[in-house]
Formats: C-alpha cells, structure tokens, sequence
C-alpha cells in the first residue's frame, strides 16, 4: 500500500504555487473561520449581555411602575394605571397590566424571546399584602434601545474590521507573497537550470532574497563546473584513448630494453623505468578519466630512495637538453627507509614538483633532491635556484586558499597538489623561499619498518664465498669495489663473479660446503633460460639475496619469500651495510618442541606462549617467514606447525604451509580470525577457527 | 454640734430640691414625629429642599416655643421619607417604634390616607391634605387644612362670577386622587352654579411636562377658563408656561387651588417678565396680621429667628402643633389618663367635638400671578 502511494505522488506532480495557495489559503480561511466563530461567540455573548441589562432595566422600570400601581390602587385611584401605562406606552414598548389575579398565577419576572425580533417581559406585581394585583406584560422590539445594543454593535463592528484589517494583510500570504518571495525565485531557478540562463533583469536582483540569490549563484556555478567537467570528460575520453594506445607501444619498448643487450644496464634501467613512468602516466590518465578500477590506489610501504631515483632519471632524460643540472643527496640511512603511500601518486607528485622546479629555474640552474632521516621521519628536499615563491603564496599554499596566479613562480598548482597528496598520508610540507634566489621543498614523511623481505644489509662470514650472479658487467665491478676493503681485511673471503646462470648452478653445486656460500643474485638474468631465483631454488642454497630492479614485483617478492630470500633494489647495492658476523657456523641440532607457530603480532605471540608454556608444553614461536623457514629445519618433521593466516607479508600462512608440506612438515594448522572453511584450505592444513585453539594442541 | 447657720442652708437645699421636684412634675412632654416629605412640594433641587426643611422645622420650633409657656415640652424628630409613592410605608416602622405621642403626617393626602391601616390610637394631623377622602378616615386623623370640598366651592363660585360666559377646561393630574378628587368636586360644584356651562376635563399625567404636546392639548380650549388640579404648585407654573408659551397671543387664563408653602420655591417668572398669560390660585390667607394666633406665631419665630416669618410652611406647622397644645389646655384629660398619647387624643376628640374646623384657617383669597409677585384679589370668610 505504501509503495504505492509512493507511486501515486510520484505520478501526480503539484505546482508549488498550488501547494502553497492550498498551504497557507487553508490556515487563513481555518483562522478567519475561527476569527468568525470568535466573532460570533462574543456577539452571542454581548446579545445576552444585552438582554440581560434589558431585563434589569425593564425590572428596573418595571419597580417604578409597579410602586406606582400599588400606591394608586391603596388610594383607590385605579383610573391613572392606565393613563401611566398609555404614556409609557408612546415610546417604541407596549406595556399592558393584566387584572386577574390569576393571570400572574406561575408567572415569574423573566423576558422572553418573541421570534422574530421581539421580546416580551412579565413583571408580576404583588400589593404590600401580598396579594396579586396582576401581572404587568411588557414587549418590545430587539432594538428597543440602540444605546444597549450599540456596545454590541461597536464590538462586533471593531472585530470584524479588525479581522478585516487582518484578512486584508494576510490575503496576499495566500499567493502575492508566496509568488514573490518563493514562486517567482524557484520559476527563475527552475528557468536557469533547464535553459543555463536567468531570466530575470538585473533589477530584480538586487530586491531577490539574499539566500534566492546564493542558490542561484551556485547553480550558475555549478552549471559552470558542469561545463567544464563536460569539457574534461571529453577531454578525458581523448586522455584515455591515449592512455589505451599507448600501452602497447611501451609494453613492446619494455620487452625491447631487455633484449637489448648492448645497451649498459644502467641506461636499460632508465629506459625500463622510463617506459613504467609512461606506463604510470598511462594508468594516471586512465583514473582520471577512465575507469577508476584501472589505477591502484593501494597505500603500501615502499622505499621513498628508489622512487625518487626512478622519478630523477626520468626527468634526467625528459630535460637531457635543458640546461638544468639534476643530482641527489642521500644521507645512506635515509636509502632504505620505507614510507607508506600510493607509489604512482607519490611519483606523480615528486615529478611536478621537480616540473615545477625546472618552471621557475626557466635557464639555467639546478635541481637538487636530498633524503634525511631522523628516527621517526624522512625528510625529502627539492631544492632550485629558481627565481623563488612570494610569502603570500607560499601563505596560500599552505593555508589551502584558492591560488590568485599559478604561473608566476611555477609552483602553485603542483604544490596544492603536493599538500592534498600529503595531507592523505598525515605528511608535512614545508616551504622555504626567498624571490630570484630559489625555493627549498620539503616533504616530511612519517618513516615506517621496513618489510621483511628487503634487506639493507649483507651479512657475511669472513670464510664465505660470496657468489655474485649478474648479466651486467659492470654491477660486478661495482661489488669488487664495495667488498675491497673487506676482501683485504679477510683474506679467506672469496668473491666469485657469474653472468651465466648455468655456470653459476653448477658452481654451486660443485662447493662443498653449501652453508658457506652466499648468493647475490640479478633476477634478471637476460637471454638466459632461467632467472636469478630460478638458480636460488635449483641449487636450494641456503643464504642468498636477490639483487634486482624488480624489488617492487609482488611475484618476485612472494617467491623470493617463500623460497627465504631477501631483496635488495639494485639502485641501492652501492649503499648496503656490509656485516662481518663473528660467529662461524655450526651444525645446529634438532630441536623438540610440542609447537611451532607463526604469528607476526608480538604481544599475542607473549601471551601465547605464557598459556601455552603453563600447561606443561613447549612452544616455539616465529614471527617472520624468513625466521620460520631459516629455523624450521632444526624441528622434527612431526612437529605441529600452527601457522597464522595473515601474517603481514605478500604470502600467507597457506603459502607457506605448502613450502612447509613439501618439505615434509604433515602437521599443519591454520589459526585466524578471517571467515575461512576448510574447504578452501589444502587438504593437509587443518583449520582452527579461533587462535586460541592452538592451546588444545 | 451643728451650727445654726449650716441649718438654714441644708433646709434651704432641701426646699429648693422639692420646689423643683413639683415644677418638673408639671411640665409634660410631648414626643412629636414629624412624618412628612419635602419632595412633594418641591423639584429635586438641594438648596430648596433644605430651606423647605428649614422652614418646615422653624415652625415646629415656634410652636414649642409658646407650648413651654404652658409647661407642655415638645421633643421631635423628623422621619422625611423619599419621593416614591409608596416610601412613606418604608417609613411607618420607624416612627412605631420611636413611640411618638403625636403624629404630623404628610401634606399630601394621598400619603395621608394611606396611614389609615398602620397608625392606630396616636393622633395624626396634617397641614394640607384636604382630600374628600379624610373625612373616611378614623378619628385620630385630622387635617388643619381647609377641605377641597369646600375649596372647590369657593374657586367655582368665583370663576362663575368672574367669567360667567367662558368655558371651563378642567386639567386633572391622574395619578393624584387628591387631584381627581378634588377636579371633580370642582366640576360638581360648578354644573351646579351654571349647569349650562360647559366644561371639559382632561386626566393627564403630569411627570414630564416638557413631553406635553401642549397645542394638542389646548385644541378647542383656547379661550376657556383652563383649571389645573395638579399636585405642587411647583408643577402647576412649569405647566402653564409650558403651555403659554404655545400661544403667546392668546392671554390664557390658569386657574390652580394649589396652597403656597413660600414665596421662593415656587419657580415663578421673574418680576420684569410680561406674563402672557393670567394665573389665579385660590389658597389660605396666611400672613394675615389680623389674627391672633399669627400673631403669636410672629411673635415666638422672631424671638427664636430675629426676623420675620417668610414661609407659609412654617406658620401651618405651627398652627398644626399649637392645635394640639391648644386642645390638652382648653380640654384638659381627666387625671385617670397618664399617657400623653390618650391625653392628646382624648383633648383633641374634645376639641373637635366643640369645633370640626379646630384651627383651620378662617379666611381664603384668590392671588393673581403677576410680574410683581402675587397680588390678592378677593378675600373669603370661610
């Protein structure tokens, strides 16, 4: 019934002046029937007022005459009653006095109502010895005496021109005022909208309501934007039909770069990192314009130092004919510290405002970008010898005021841009400039821990056999450079250099003892059959890092996890930590515990183990893969392995409980909180619906 | 030891208290109600209601004056009651419980009559009424005042001979049975003088005289002898100016047996005015210096008022009074009376016995109105 009711207003539309008039017209007649009942109630009021008064009066009168009858008839002097009586009876009354005793008889003083328009008033009169004399009949018209009615008369004459008065003023609420102040207003709105122009004259204007005139401000404004975001999405449509058809030409330059062989690493990489910026660019436009499920908006940490080279070589080549000189300063802690943004947003934001940079330098000059750490944030600086920022934008740039001119520093719109971008991410900004000397931008980041899987180190013993696999010549001579000084200081520490995989593996597996070997791998092993983890997993070598470009790949990285292998960015080889370990290896022995479990949240993992450990059992508990997978080998294979679902990481428990299974690990659980069945798990993993219970086990 | 001399003073103080003993056992009181109203008399106006009640009260004070001489103190109290008709009734309880000896009722004789079933074995006499109807009234009911019969008679008599081939108009105040009364002795009297002439009489009511169409009421009477029996005299000049001044050519002539109570409340014209009309009234010879009781009268009023009697209210209320001191001296009470009320009735039976016309006065006149004053023009011996 309701629905459709629903539809039944749906389908009759009423004109709002019709509401109104319905609106207030019915108030006003409600109110002026009421003010009519008022009306009336108190003429009804007054006439018996009236009536009443007449009736004392005539009482009154009637006294008189009476004493009069009464002292005449104890003189005897019956004969002047009705002389008295006819003289009365000149004015507009008839008084008549009945004889009979009889006739007053029941008769008591009261005045009736003589339909139509007359009265009639009995008096009985009794003589002083109470005998009834008769009964004196009075009758009269309504109007007897103006004098008493006309305070009826003035009153009902004052209210109803009162009402009138009010009736007069508040009749134009029922259309003229509606008309002007709403009807009129929303006809002239409804007018913009349908048509994009206003129909009133400028005149009307000025006498429209204030909030009419808002309204019709912001629907022009509006109607503007409408405008121009129709011209955008046309635009947009253009943008993205490029987007689309690019993507091709550069998946082919991507797949060429790698062929190209003769081209030295580094320009590869640029080039490569090039053609994933156009890629960016391409994604960009495709969230701008087109499907918004095109571009990731993913928020995941990354390493803020290789973004920004990224970003540089690329601006290095875009102004390769610009007299503007691009270096970096990266304070060596600051290389590996991870910040957590949207990775393509905070390019796309570091190349304005370096395109903002190169804009207010104009000739020649320099771009420096500088990464500082403390402990808890990295600070990222883009420093020109451009012509600067006045204070006020810089004032309203960072107070988010609407920017008055853009292209005079070459600033504005970039770091409005920067500003919203941070603000996101709960970073500062911080602007230093002084005109025709140059601008400093700082970005100040909140730093987070870095994912487990990227070290920032390489830990070595000074026995090892450090193996490095790399197709490009030149990153060899790189890691000769890095380890001199430690190859001089330990002279059993080898550094054995690969560019073919095959002999790499062969290598490996020829050394006898394996645990001493630690593998720098390229992932990208080019024209060559296998890659820098497929020769990780064949020669199953315990200790190796996987040196690559690709540290942002999440298959690369899932592997490299599962397969207990960290990454290192290539870009930032030359600025690891090289650690000497002291403690030479041993032979470790096998370990009895009632339970391994894999939880990434330390203060679960505390409480877990003190629940657990009072029950009388043991407890081994990791909270990284690479722990689990490094440690793992000590434990017998009938171990019971509870493995959280989530644990932070690209891979998940279940990914590991397969490495676990193949291994030869049958005992096997699953504990999270997640809505998982059984179904979806392998067979060989059990489910435990709470986490709390693996203390059964 | 007591002196000779203290003696003589304690028998001298003895002496005196029973000398004086004997005296006050002499002198007897009289309780004296007067029970009467102003406002018949005259308009509702302040000023001469109070010299009416002045001159009213001066009268009884003249009268207890010369009544001392004769041992016979008189102690009054007013009961004036209002103007309604029926007011003097409210009034009656009052003066009952008072216990007067005596009675000086109202003037009008409507109002007199009245009494005739609430005040019983007290003398009550009035000063003016003079209605046919007294002579029904119970013995202790008198008035001094001629009665209209005979009024009637001597006004008829003298129009007859003054205008014996003019018509009679007869203006009777209806609601006054003294009037009606007192109108038709009138008319009786006259068919029986000059039964050929005509007369016309005209009942009214009177209480608003301005109201009055007074061409409407004088059609066809123009020329007549127009005779008003009305209740004041007060009322009788409003009337006849009221009407004279609808014919102002015609020189209406205006008969009235109205008594005068004074010579200033009367509302009559100013002296310079030219009268356009003739304006007789027939009444009592008042101030007439020829007789003695007027003349003892003067006498005791200028020795309580230094100065000389104006008001005829104040004569009749001494003559009213002195009747009844004249009646328990001439017609003492045997010894067996001990209350003055049966001492005043029976002396005052007495006295009637020996004149009906006790202290009525002895002469009337015919006065006519004119700029001057009231001019007497005939003089009766009734």
């Amino acid at each position: 019934m309701k629905l459709n009711k629903t539809k039944i207003n749906k389908n009759i539309s009423i004109n709002l002046s019709v509401q109104i008039k319905k609106a207030i017209g019915y108030r006003i007649l409600i109110c002026f029937i009421l003010a009519i009942s008022f009306v009336f109630a108190i003429a009804i009021d007054d006439i018996f007022d009236s009536l009443h008064q007449l009736e004392l009066n005539l009482a009154s009168q009637c006294a008189n005459l009476e004493t009069f009858i009464i002292s005449q008839v104890l003189v005897q002097n019956e004969e002047a009653i009705q002389p008295k009586l006819d003289e009365l009876n000149q004015k507009s009354v008839s008084i008549k006095f009945i004889w009979k005793e009889t006739a007053s008889a029941g008769l008591r003083r009261k005045l009736f109502w003589r339909f139509p328009f007359s009265w009639v008033f009995y008096y009985p009169i009794t003589n002083i010895d109470n005998s009834k004399l008769g009964v004196l009949i009075v009758t009269g018209p309504l109007l007897y005496e103006q004098g008493m009615f006309s305070n009826l008369f003035t009153n009902l004459t004052l209210i109803l021109l009162l009402f009138a008065i009010i009736f007069v003023v508040l009749f134009p609420l029922g259309n003229r005022i509606p008309q002007q102040l709403f009807i009129a207003p929303i006809n002239n709105l409804l007018f913009l909208l349908r048509n994009g122009k206003s129909n009133i004259e400028s005149e009307s204007l000025a006498i429209m309501p204030e909030e009419i005139n808002e309204i019709r401000e912001k629907i022009i404004s509006l109607l503007k934007e409408v405008e121009n975001r129709s011209r955008e999405a046309a635009l947009g449509q253009i943008a993205t039909q490029v987007a689309h058809d690019i993507r091709s030409p550069v998946s082919a330059i991507l797949m060429l770069s790698k062929e190209c062989i003769e081209v030295p690493e580094n320009q590869r990489t640029a080039l490569r990192d090039a053609a994933n910026r156009i890629q960016d660019i391409a994604n960009y436009l495709l969230s701008q314009y087109g499907n918004p499920m095109e571009e990731s908006k993913e928020i995941e940490p990354f390493l803020a130092s290789t973004a920004i080279l990224s970003v540089l070589s690329e601006k290095r080549i875009e102004y390769q004919k610009s007299a503007i000189t691009f270096s970096y300063s990266f304070i060596k802690d600051a290389c590996f510290a991870f910040i957590q943004a949207n990775l393509i947003e905070f390019k796309r934001m570091i190349s304005n405002i370096i395109n903002n940079a190169v804009d207010a330098i104009a000739g020649r000059g320099e771009i420096i970008i500088r990464l500082m750490k403390d402990e808890t944030t990295l600070t990222i600086q883009i420093i020109d010898n451009g012509k600067g920022m006045a204070e006020e934008l810089i004032k309203q740039i960072l107070n988010n005021e609407r920017i008055l001119s853009q292209k005079a520093s070459g600033h504005g719109f970039g770091l409005t841009h920067a500003r919203k971008i941070l603000k996101q991410y709960n970073a500062d900004l911080k602007i230093i400039s002084t005109l025709n000397k140059g601008t400093e931008i700082n970005f100040i980041f909140r730093t987070v821990p870095s994912p487990v899987w990227i070290t920032d180190s390489i830990d070595f013993y000074a026995d090892d056999c450090i193996i490095v696999l790399d197709d490009d010549a030149s990153i060899h001579c790189a890691w000769d450079g890095l380890f001199t000084s430690v190859v001089e200081k330990n002279p059993k520490l080898k550094l054995v250099h690969f560019s073919a995989a095959d002999k790499c593996i062969e290598y490996i597996k020829g050394f006898a003892d394996k645990r001493k070997m630690l593998l720098l791998a390229d992932f990208e092993l080019i024209k060559q059959s296998m890659n820098g983890l497929d020769v990780i997993e064949i020669t199953e070598i315990e200790r190796a890092i996987l040196v690559t470009s690709h540290y942002e790949n999440k298959d690369i990285i899932t592997r490299s996890i599962l397969l207990n292998v960290k990454l290192l960015p290539k870009v930032l080889a030359s600025d690891v930590k090289l650690n000497l370990l002291q403690t030479s290896l041993s032979i470790e022995e096998n370990k009895e515990v009632d339970l391994i479990v894999l939880e990434d949240n330390q203060e679960f993992s505390d409480v877990l183990a003190y629940l657990y450990k009072s029950r009388g059992k043991n407890i081994t508990i990791f909270h990284t893969p690479y722990q689990l997978l490094k440690g793992i080998k000590n434990y017998s294979r009938h171990t019971k392995i509870c493995l959280d679902y989530n644990i932070n990481c690209p891979v998940s428990g279940v990914d590991l409980a397969t490495v676990l299974y193949n291994k030869g690990y049958k005992n096997l659980y699953i504990a999270t909180g997640y809505q998982l069945q059984q179904v979806d798990l392998p067979s060989y993993v059990i489910l435990l619906k709470e986490k709390m219970e693996l203390l059964q086990l | 030891m007591i002196k000779k001399q203290q003696i003589v003073i304690l028998v001298g103080i003895i002496f005196f208290v029973l000398i004086n003993n004997y005296i006050c056992a002499q002198v007897e009181t009289i309780k004296l109600a007067l029970f009467d109203t102003p406002y018949n008399e005259m308009p509702l106006n302040v000023p001469l209601l109070s010299e009416y009640e002045k001159n009213y009260l001066a009268g009884v004070e003249a009268a207890a004056q010369v009544a001392k001489a004769a041992n016979i103190n008189i102690v009054y109290k007013p009961f004036f009651y209002g103007a309604g008709p029926l007011d003097v009734l409210s009034e009656i309880s009052k003066v009952q419980e008072w216990q007067p000896d005596l009675i000086i009722g109202p003037g009008a004789s409507d109002q007199f009559l009245l009494l005739k079933n609430y005040i019983f074995n007290t003398m009550v006499l009035s000063s003016y009424a003079s209605d046919i109807s007294l002579t029904t009234l119970p013995k202790n009911f008198y008035s001094v005042n001629l009665p209209d019969v005979q009024v009637s008679s001597l006004l008829s008599q003298y129009i007859h001979q003054q205008y014996p081939q003019k018509n009679i108009y007869v203006i009777t105040q209806i609601d006054s049975k003294e009037c009606v009364d007192a109108s038709d002795l009138f008319i009786n009297s006259y068919h029986k003088i000059s039964p050929a002439t005509k007369i016309t009489q005209n009942k009214l009511i009177l209480d608003n005289v301005s109201s009055i169409d007074s061409k409407k009421l004088m059609t066809g009477h123009e020329q007549d002898i127009v005779v008003i029996f009305n209740f004041t005299y007060y009322g009788y000049s409003v009337l006849i100016r009221h009407i004279a001044a609808s014919f102002p050519k015609s020189n209406l002539i205006f008969f009235s047996n109205q008594d005068d109570w004074n010579d200033k409340g009367t509302d009559r014209p100013r002296k310079n005015d030219n009268l356009l009309y003739q304006s007789y009234r027939i009444g009592p010879v008042i101030f007439d210096s020829n007789d003695l009781d007027y003349k003892e009268f003067e006498n005791a009023y200028y020795k309580l008022y230094h100065q000389e009697p104006v008001d005829s209210v104040s004569f009749m209320l001494y003559l009213t009074v002195m009747s009844v001191v004249k009646a328990l001296i001439q017609f003492p009470p045997p010894e067996t009376y001990q209350g003055m009320r049966e001492k005043i009735l029976y002396s005052y039976t007495q006295a009637l016995k020996y004149d009906p016309t006790w202290f009525r006065l002895k002469y009337y006149a015919i006065y006519q109105l004119t700029p001057q004053g009231e001019v007497l023009i005939t003089k009766f011996a009734v």
